[in-house]
């Protein structure tokens, strides 16, 4: 993503003293490109056809539900009786097994596209933090829960994005791999072998699915927080914003020489 | 303020990153609403179509014979050349030792009940061990042409007999590591119907009616020629060292670690070969026909 300013009808050239433009001018920067838009989106309803269909298949064997606790404690189960009933997911093994077994492809597909495609525009950098992005991590979490005031410098996503970004790729990775071992443990023993066994596959695929729900909850409470205009930028591709805000300044705006002046006046 | 920086150090940082990941084309605020609109028209229309064609899908009609949308089972047929393709010959279901095994619940009484929706051992009908001492499993050629039937008592006692220790799976999710005791139905079938080996498909089904108030014989399970032919598949008599009881599939049934329970037919008394595509009973209640693992 290295346009120059001008290349495209309609760019813009801003001025270098941004402290010029009026507070009222409003500017639009790509944030995210055709091919990512689609990626990102199609995860949305086939995640959804993929969990639905996927508790369908976990509550046939009623007699055995995963359990939170400690000792004979039982702290949680899933799912509670409300959620069985209220989706009315009991006794409808043989499509949730033919939706999950069809549509999983497309989700497989999907990430093995968004694989090469990181690899091959070199994008991984854009979501894999570096050193001191994971000690940074912390700092946004902490600018977030509004317990501080500074927040750590970024590239296009903050530490904290990267950091849950990453971990959400080795999930679904971890995902579809028990998926594949409790589809096929036959064909695939190796695979099997590699969870320690069928049981365990199954432990975590169940588990890689409750931690991505989990994020997907947490996702939308961040995009909620961000307001708008982000939320936008992932449907147009564009952030539009006022022309002085950091989220669409041309990165001459981000020049240390210039930042000493600033912080000096 | 435009930067996070608070030090030289973090400045440089900080536009190092921008330049690496940040930095897209700007365009001014009335190119935007003419390329914004032409977005969100998209992800609607998108986001419409979506829906609608998932609708479509759950709504679409099943084939005859079936019930779940045919496009799904367009799309199981589609998984099983995949895994067809893939399939090693000669490759084996893992092991375990006799020490593992576990108890293993009776699920599936489809076929063996006296009346219809009996869950309690008593209400299946009872294989007594006379009606054992004559069983027989009757066979029909690709020809439709009836075969001699072959007797449960030369399964018994003429071919080699294995134990074989697997962990057996249920399409509901669970699984259970248990003990089979009885022979190759490779072995069976040389023997008995050599040239039906060449078979595409065996269906094995649970025995016609013997009486008036044994309705429920009705479970069938068709099985590829792959499987007909490995050597991880048995006929077997006995479950974790005991006689099979009547909800295990007393007095012969199929088990193979290469399909889920559901094709492992309880109480084998027919099996017809056909080199047509066939269906069985829970093939025609929306599962997959290999139901191969």
């Amino acid at each position: 993503m290295s346009q120059s300013l001008d290349d495209e009808p309609g760019a813009v050239e801003l001025p270098d003293d941004l402290s010029a433009v009026p507070a009222a001018s409003f500017v639009a920067k790509k944030k995210h490109s055709l091919a990512l838009r689609w990626m990102h989106w199609l995860n949305f309803p086939l995640l959804m056809i993929m969990m639905y269909s996927g508790m369908r298949i976990y509550l046939s064997d009623g007699a055995n539900p995963y359990v939170i606790g400690i000792g004979g404690w039982e702290i949680f189960e899933f799912w509670p009786d409300k959620v069985d009933t209220g989706l009315q997911l009991r006794g409808k093994l043989a499509k949730g097994i033919a939706f999950h077994l069809v549509f999983g492809w497309f989700f497989v597909i999907n990430g093995v596209i968004y694989a090469l495609w990181l690899s091959y525009k070199g994008q991984w950098r854009h979501i894999v933090p570096d050193l001191q992005g994971l000690k940074d991590a912390r700092k946004t979490v902490a600018h977030d829960l509004h317990l501080s005031k500074t927040k750590p410098v970024q590239g296009k996503y903050n530490p904290m994005q990267q950091l849950t970004y990453s971990a959400v790729l080795v999930i679904a990775f971890l995902l579809v791999a028990s998926g594949f071992a409790i589809y096929k443990p036959g064909q695939l023993a190796l695979l099997e072998a590699a969870f320690g066994g069928y049981d365990y596959a199954r432990l975590v695929h169940f588990s890689m699915t409750v931690l991505l729900l989990g994020f997907f909850f947490i996702h939308i409470l961040q995009v909620v927080r961000a307001g708008w205009r982000n939320f936008a930028s992932m449907v147009t591709g564009y952030r539009y914003d006022a022309a002085d805000s950091q989220e669409v300044a041309p990165i001459s705006a981000f020049d240390s020489e210039r930042h000493d002046e600033e912080v000096d006046s | 303020m435009i930067s996070d920086a608070t030090n030289e150090e973090e400045a440089a940082r900080e536009r190092r990153l921008r330049e690496q990941t940040d930095n897209g084309e700007i365009i001014s605020a009335e190119e935007y609403k003419r390329r914004s609109r032409r977005s969100f028209l998209a992800f609607a229309g998108l986001g419409i179509g979506g829906f609608v064609g998932f609708n479509r899908i759950q709504n679409n009609e099943s084939r005859d014979d079936d019930t779940i949308p045919a496009v799904l089972r367009a799309g199981l047929e589609w998984n099983e050349g995949v895994w067809e393709r893939v399939q090693r010959d000669g490759a084996k279901a893992r092991t375990f030792s006799v020490s593992d095994r576990e108890e293993i619940r009776v699920n599936g009484r489809h076929g063996l009940r006296a009346t219809r929706n009996a869950t309690a051992e008593a209400d299946l009908i009872q294989v007594s061990p006379e009606e054992a001492e004559t069983w027989e499993i009757s066979m029909t050629g690709t020809d439709g042409v009836a075969l001699d039937p072959i007797p449960l008592a030369s399964i018994k006692s003429d071919f080699e007999v294995h134990d074989m220790v697997w962990e057996h799976k249920c399409v509901e999710g669970w699984a259970n590591i248990v003990h089979w005791t009885g022979v190759r139905v490779s072995d069976v079938l040389e023997a008995y119907a050599p040239e039906q080996l060449d078979a595409e498909w065996g269906v094995m089904r649970t025995p016609a009616e013997t009486d008036g108030g044994r309705q429920e014989r009705e479970y069938s399970a068709a099985i590829d020629r792959y499987t007909l032919r490995h050597s991880q598949s048995l006929f077997a008599w006995r479950l974790n060292d005991e006689d099979l009881t009547n909800g295990h599939g007393a007095p012969i049934r199929l088990v193979t670690p290469l399909k889920y329970g559901i094709k492992q037919i309880k109480r084998v008394g027919v099996i017809d070969f056909t080199n047509d595509r066939p269906t069985d009973y829970w093939t025609q209640r929306g599962y997959d026909l290999h139901a191969g693992l």
